[in-house]
């Protein structure tokens, strides 16, 4: 069984343009106006990827118009599609990062500051450069959720996802700050149990994602 | 694509699967203890002691499980509620418990301090509370405890140990010592408290001084003498094998833990032998010997690194720091600078204390508090201001300075000392200390940066706002947030401290701000806390003598003690490099009493380096000699110490000759006085750590038996080279008495020189004579 079908991502991402579009451009225009050196913990990128997030996972799981099953006909295994679904959103949020990280790595927020007379620049934008990594991190964990509770919304107690995603967005946003500064075991032990949530959310949203799809 | 329908289409169910139940439940479980562990480690690690709630642990349990069960049956959404209420409650507990718990004292701390003695069993009223520090409930405390009318048998008995006074008319002397320390504890209700120490088999002596560190902590300063010989002695054994010591020397004087690198570093300021046994230390622990190039320099500087955070603690004159200072000129400027700055970036605050030793500004910070427990109690007086000074500020998104990154940061200043990596510096680190720590509460990083300057930094600092008026509301503008201080705008106190080309020409072109600026300062007195926070107003000498009517209007308006205010003058007028008339003005203005002039000539004495204070004395003795009048207003019995004092100051061996001089009995053949006798403590002093000096050849030579006796006293402190020649001629000396005692000192000697070195350790069990 083949696992990699580029037509079928190429069909996928057709679906993630706008998101795309939304989340590349909000962060990277969002780079553009902070007065204050960027941290990568600043609310409103966070505001920005949580939309970008929720709206690709929203238009991956579309299956209203029959998408699903006439991809399975097609002959494509419903756990190859489940990780395609994946691969576009992964796709589609690198794709963001990537826009942020060319709009700080070829000087544009720089040059954006200048302009407007923030005389801290161009000294301390040697500290920006990694922000953009922080919001890689954030699509990491936030991904997984957002593409878990659009699958878990097709089947009994449909919110049960929209749970989920509520109580991992304030705990992480509370250890993302207040565990900062902490040295020892406690940040490492987060970090490996987010790990492990990000993959036992995808692994379930695959177990999920078999039984439903042909029920729309 | 394939068109073969290559499995069965799933079974259509909306039915939720056991999977996604236990997962949802899982993670709910996750995110409620990730969110309580979150609270409970805020700020720093995570203190289950705070969580030691019996009530709040329960509602947290209980809604976890709750939580977990919920979940499981399929109800995510009541799932949610109870684990939020569950872990709002129980952190809300937790932290008002918390709160009620610091405000109220439990348990008691009693710790030694002042040497690096650790483990000191520690005795209160005579009870035996176990290894210091000591930390014990109140209530075992007050049962095991007994309240005493008279101090506990031994507590009273004297102890005479000598010390090197900041009173100049005395240096030398021996101090009185009871073996502990009595003092009534606040709320205790049982009478004043004896508290004592003892470390291997010896009990401690207690100057009189002790502190408490908090509510509930008592730290005093105990000495142990026998210990204290015993680092003596085997110092001394280096001196006899002429600086080459084994293997187990090292080892020995690393039982002593900071106090052995300490008097390593307090001998080799006179006493070249002993910074080469502090090198060869170095070389012997971090195998420097394997070190040909950069690649095994900067190995070896991670092994510093990896030992600093392991041990959590780095201090400068370490072992450590010595391994730094001979590494930083082997190192790749580049590799250095590009680690600095990852250190720069992750440090977002941090404690540091600096301190003298050694006529040097030392540096450390430290993870655990009790690795300073050594610093702080000045107790052999050899430096006029070893006092330590913290400073630090909390951390915000990034870590504190770990040890290691302050090793990397000497690593810098070694290397910046050397005159090595100016250029990579210059455009990485200051510009890094800037970006990293513009808005920071700490301008320590900021002064840092302005003294490396560059043109980085040079245009940085330039472009900022530095002519805006600031208020303390301007967070992120000011300076230190303190007396006077927040009104100082700083970016223009930072252009002040700009230590180049650049920032010379904002000091010429700016001169009235600068002075204004400077007078916020000193009316605020900040410059009361350290005199080092003058010296940026005083690098510019002409500015400096034109602010200096208005630093002595703010000092005298400021500072009631009369001998504060000279002190602060003298100080000043040092810093400024003032000629030697201004001292003599500024005594015919001031007229001081004996205290007050004790003051000003102890900033000649301790402050002021050797060559510079050298010409200033010896204009004031020549004043006082020329001027009949210029002491009226010190008491006679006063003038002849002050005079003295400054004698030692240009000359400190012709002064002592002449002083022990005048205490030599009439009578050729003893007995001698304890006024003379106290000149041996002088003799050892001017002999050994504060610098080799022709005194003991001197001595040894002299007509008087009674000076070739107190020659012996130094060379048995002191067995260098030149010191056991002086013994060798005194063994055969004409004076009987002389001639024995240099047989007993040549004795004594010979049977240090074979005595085991694990006799001398720290806790050594050999009681060896004073």
């Amino acid at each position: 069984m083949r696992f990699f079908h580029p037509m079928l991502l190429s069909y996928l991402g057709r679906k993630t343009v706008w998101p795309t579009l939304l989340g590349a451009a909000g962060l990277a225009i969002f780079e553009l106006f902070p007065s204050a050196p960027l941290s990568g913990r600043e609310m409103l990128p966070a505001a920005i990827i949580v939309a970008h997030v929720a709206w690709v996972s929203w238009a991956l799981a579309r299956l209203d118009k029959g998408e699903m099953p006439f991809l399975y006909t097609r002959g494509f295994h419903w756990d190859v599609i489940w990780w395609h679904r994946v691969a576009v959103a992964a796709l589609s949020a690198l794709a963001a990062i990537a826009a942020s990280s060319l709009v700080l790595w070829l000087g544009l927020r720089t040059a954006a500051q200048i302009g407007m007379g923030d005389s801290l620049y161009p000294l301390v934008a040697r500290r920006e450069s990694w922000a953009p990594m922080y919001w890689l991190v954030l699509y990491v964990l936030l991904l997984p959720v957002g593409l878990y509770a659009f699958v878990r919304a097709e089947h009994e107690a449909p919110l049960g996802g929209l749970w989920l995603a509520i109580a991992i967005g304030p705990t992480t946003w509370f250890a993302w700050n207040l565990l900062a500064g902490t040295a020892g075991w406690l940040p490492r032990a987060l970090m490996v149990a987010g790990g492990c949530v990000v993959v036992a959310l995808l692994w379930a949203g695959q177990r999920l994602h078999r039984n439903v799809e042909v029920a729309s | 694509m394939t068109t073969m329908v290559e499995s069965p289409p799933p079974v259509s169910s909306n039915r939720v699967p056991k999977l996604a139940r236990a997962l949802e439940a899982s993670v709910l479980t996750l995110c409620a203890i990730a969110f309580l562990a979150t609270q409970l480690a805020y700020p720093g690690a995570l203190d289950f002691s705070i969580a030691a709630q019996i009530v709040p642990d329960l509602i947290a349990i209980c809604g976890i499980v709750l939580c977990a069960w919920l979940a499981w049956r399929g109800t995510s959404d009541g799932a949610l509620v109870v684990g939020i209420l569950a872990v709002w409650i129980s952190t809300y507990w937790i932290g008002q418990a918390h709160q009620h718990d610091s405000k109220t004292v439990k348990t008691l701390v009693f710790s030694t301090a002042g040497d690096s003695v650790r483990g000191a069993e520690f005795f209160v009223n005579g009870v035996d509370l176990g290894p210091s520090p000591v930390r014990i409930s109140k209530d075992d405390f007050e049962r095991r405890v007994p309240r005493l009318d008279q101090p506990p048998p031994g507590f009273a008995e004297k102890v005479y140990i000598p010390f090197y006074n900041t009173q100049w008319w005395e240096n030398c002397w021996e101090r009185e010592y009871v073996h502990g320390f009595g003092w009534e504890f606040p709320d205790m209700g049982k009478g004043k408290l004896y508290y004592q120490a003892q470390y291997a088999g010896e009990m401690g002596a207690a100057p009189g001084s002790g502190s408490g560190g908090g509510e509930g902590q008592v730290s005093i300063g105990f000495r142990f003498p026998q210990r204290e010989r015993r680092l003596q002695l085997l110092l001394s054994k280096a001196r006899l094998a002429d600086y080459h010591v084994s293997a187990d020397w090292f080892r020995a004087l690393e039982t002593f833990d900071e106090d052995g690198w300490s008097a390593l570093r307090k001998a080799a300021q006179g006493e070249p032998g002993m910074d080469d046994v502090l090198s060869e230390w170095a070389k012997r622990k971090y195998n420097l010997d394997t070190v040909h190039n950069s690649t095994d320099a900067w190995k070896a500087l991670m092994r510093v690194c990896r030992e600093a955070d392991k041990e959590h603690v780095h201090l400068t004159p370490s072992v450590g720091g010595r391994a730094v200072e001979i590494l930083a000129k082997q190192l790749d400027p580049d590799q250095l600078v590009r680690e600095g700055g990852r250190v720069i970036a992750q440090t977002r605050g941090g404690v540091f204390v600096q301190w003298r030793l050694a006529g040097q500004m030392q540096f450390g910070t430290a993870d655990i508090t009790d690795k300073l427990s050594f610093l702080g109690m000045n107790q052999d007086g050899t430096d006029g201001s070893n006092q330590p000074t913290y400073t630090g500020t909390g951390g915000a998104y990034g870590m504190m300075l770990s040890p290691g990154g302050l090793v990397i940061a000497q690593s810098l200043v070694e290397m910046w000392k050397a005159g090595i990596g100016h250029q990579q510096i210059q455009s990485e680190i200051g510009p890094d200390l800037l970006a990293w720590h513009y808005d920071s509460t700490l301008t320590f990083p900021l002064v840092l940066a302005a003294n490396i300057g560059g043109p980085e930094v040079d245009e940085f600092l330039l472009a900022q706002p530095w002519q805006r008026n600031v208020t303390f509301r301007d967070q992120g503008m000011t300076v230190f947030g303190a007396n006077g201080s927040d009104e100082i705008n700083r970016w223009l106190y930072l252009l002040t401290w700009l230590n180049d080309e650049a920032g010379q020409k904002f000091h010429r072109e700016h001169a009235p701000e600068i002075r204004e600026m400077a007078g916020k300062l000193l009316d605020g007195g900040m410059f009361m806390w350290d005199s080092n926070h003058l010296d940026f107003l005083l690098q510019d000498h002409d500015f400096a003598w034109g602010l200096w009517p208005q630093f002595r209007a703010a000092i005298k308006k400021r500072e009631s003690d009369p001998w504060e205010v000279i002190r602060l003058e003298y100080t000043y007028l040092e810093k400024m490099n003032a000629p030697v008339s201004a001292f003599i003005d500024l005594w015919k203005e001031e007229r001081p009493g004996p205290q007050e002039a004790d003051q000003a000539f102890g900033v000649l004495r301790f402050e002021t380096p050797t060559e510079r204070a050298r010409p200033i004395a010896a204009g004031l003795l020549n004043f006082f000699q020329r001027d009949p009048h210029a002491m009226d207003q010190i008491p006679e019995e006063n003038r002849k110490y002050l005079m003295a004092a400054l004698r030692k100051t240009v000359n400190p061996e012709e002064a002592f000759m002449a002083d022990v001089n005048a205490y030599v009995p009439a009578d050729p053949h003893w007995p001698l006085t304890r006024e003379f006798w106290r000149h041996k403590y002088e003799a050892i002093w001017l002999g050994g750590p504060g610098g080799l000096s022709p005194v003991v050849e001197q001595l040894a030579n002299a007509p008087e038996p009674a000076l070739r006796l107190l020659s012996l006293s130094a060379i048995r402190g002191t067995p260098v080279a030149s010191n056991r020649k002086s013994l060798q001629k005194l063994l055969s000396d004409p004076d009987a008495t002389v001639q024995s005692e240099a047989r007993t000192v040549d004795a004594e000697l010979q049977a240090l020189a074979a005595q085991p070195v694990d006799e001398l350790t720290s806790a050594g069990h050999a009681t060896v004579p004073p």
